[in-house]
């Protein structure tokens, strides 16, 4: 024990999600199933607005590949989440079983030992199966495959997994109070995967402002989205928003960590 | 009296979660509606019908196909995965009653509850998106509640039929992603079937799952009623013949197949 803690952050975390990785390993035949049925199921989703935009052509001005960028930049995202830092989802249930109080008394960060022990590494093929779908739909709508667009793209893939954390951080601080919030990260989950997959000006003016400057999903896909497609015309705001997106996921993790220590500070154990 | 008002304070406190909880899933309920308002109103925009539907239809339809997926779902796999891998499935099948209709009653409970919790919200949801939208066109004749039934009993068949497959495969997750995106594609569950390219939809009529939500849908905007209702309701049943004949075969190997592992 007193060896694991000599490792420095990120071999401790390589560490875990190998071990998460061979664990998952053990039902081999349904973890390849799993990996191509999520390759299917984007894929499936995509031809479904396909088929519905081949009857009515577009959505807000949007093209069915310009859909399916924007969609699987989301699906990319969520995904991503769930692989990297998945943890803060469950430190609701942690608290109602008492089972935090054991992260909250190890020399390292709580919050970092449960994102590594929760992670959901072996869903790292569905994040390559994800991608797979968002360069055909991208070179489909006609993205150049530049190095400036692909390092462009990994600055928004990371901003957009930061906000998802962020913001089921602030949740899952919540839940410290003993609120139960399973109800409302099924809620952000529908509104994220659901929702962020049309154009969000769809959501009329209220719509969009919220998702913008309330709550600011649409910095996951959106706006990332409309600047690699130099979508001009039709955005809400303005496509250059962007560029904004590392700088909105920067500040809603820092407030969203401020937060977290300070329910931390707070928190009393429910006691099981 | 302290007791008394321990008591209170619990019960007040599990209720306000309860509360908390079903004001949540209103919200949800309220947020999905208006997302099938947005964005059927977004591509309907500078089209009055689209194969013969118009925009209220099309919002009738995708707001009643959410409320009949709530209605259709059981989770007989996850049910049947987990008395396997919990050994249980020996005592089921030891029961003096059938594993599959108990299963079956498990499902119809679950309906039950989820009737409550989950379609009560979105009717209320939805009342409130159609007083808006003033949103006509709703047929409720007899056919369509027949249809209903039995798109529900198509459902237990075919999640039977999936389940099945966790004596083979012994763990189900993957399996289930298949069926759902299965359902999703040739059912008419998001995307009518109307909108489909003519050879696919030829192909989806072909298939058992637009019996599930396909047939009580269009008797329910109207679009087939009388005769053709008669024919989709009486295609319906076929396919539960069909269907359970399959599962009967699919059950005995695989109970064969328990037999083998406790032996």
């Amino acid at each position: 024990m007193a060896d694991e803690f000599r490792v420095g952050p990120v071999r401790f975390y390589l560490h875990t999600l190998t071990l998460l990785i061979r664990q998952r390993m053990a039902f081999r035949v349904n973890y390849y199933l799993m990996t191509l049925s999520v390759l299917i199921k984007e894929a499936a989703a995509i031809a479904l607005i396909g088929v519905i935009l081949q009857k009515f052509h577009a959505v807000a001005g949007w093209t069915i590949w310009e859909i399916g960028v924007l969609y699987s930049l989301m699906a990319f995202a969520n995904r991503g989440f769930y692989t990297f830092c998945a943890g803060v989802l469950r430190i609701g249930h942690m608290v109602e079983s008492g089972e935090l109080d054991q992260f909250l008394v190890t020399p390292r960060n709580p919050l970092f030992l449960v994102s590594a022990r929760y992670a959901c590494a072996w869903r790292m093929l569905y994040n390559c199966a994800t991608l797979l779908i968002l360069a055909f739909c991208s070179s489909k709508a006609g993205v150049e495959f530049s190095p400036g667009n692909i390092a462009l793209f990994a600055v928004f893939a990371v901003s957009a997994v930061a906000i998802h954390f962020a913001i089921y951080l602030v949740l899952a601080t919540v839940a410290l109070w003993t609120f139960r919030v399973s109800a409302m990260q099924e809620l952000l989950y529908q509104v994220i995967f659901e929702y962020l997959r049309y154009p969000i000006q769809i959501y009329g003016v209220v719509g969009a402002f919220l998702l913008t400057w309330l709550i600011p999903l649409a910095f996951i896909n959106y706006y990332p989205a409309a600047t690699l497609l130099a979508k001009t015309n039709d955005v809400f705001i303005g496509p250059s928003l962007g560029y904004a997106a590392p700088l909105v996921a920067a500040l809603l993790l820092f407030a969203a960590y401020r937060f977290w220590n300070f329910g931390l500070a707070y928190y009393k154990s429910s006691g099981t | 009296m302290k007791y008394l008002a321990a008591t209170l304070r619990l019960q007040f406190r599990t209720t306000l979660t309860f509360r908390f909880d079903l004001a949540v899933t209103v919200l949800r309920n309220v947020l999905t509606v208006c997302c099938l308002f947005a964005l059927w109103t977004a591509l309907f925009t500078g089209r009055t019908a689209v194969a013969g539907i118009d925009k209220n239809t099309m919002i009738l339809y995708a707001v009643a196909s959410t409320i009949l997926g709530v209605f259709l779902s059981m989770r007989v796999e996850n049910n049947m995965a987990e008395s396997i891998h919990k050994g249980n499935i020996a005592l089921m099948l030891a029961r003096p009653i059938a594993y599959p209709l108990s299963l079956f009653m498990d499902a119809v409970a679950n309906t039950i509850v989820n009737a409550v919790t989950r379609i009560f919200p979105y009717l209320i949801a939805a009342v409130i998106g159609f007083c808006l939208a003033e949103c006509a066109g709703m047929r409720i004749t007899g056919w369509l509640v027949i249809s209903i039934a039995l798109s529900y009993i198509l459902m237990f068949l075919y999640q039977v039929l999936f389940g099945s497959l966790v004596f083979w495969t012994m763990d189900i997750a993957g399996l289930i992603e298949y069926r759902d995106v299965v359902m999703m594609l040739f059912s008419g569950a998001i995307v009518p079937l109307y909108f489909f390219p003519d050879w696919l939809f030829r192909m989806a009529m072909f298939l058992p799952f637009q019996a599930i939500y396909h047939t009580p849908l269009s008797i329910m905007i109207g679009r087939i009623d009388g005769s053709d209702a008669a024919m989709a309701v009486g295609l319906q049943l076929a396919w539960i013949v069909v269907l359970s004949l399959i599962a009967r075969l699919v059950w005995r190997r695989a109970v064969r197949r328990v037999i083998v592992h406790g032996g």
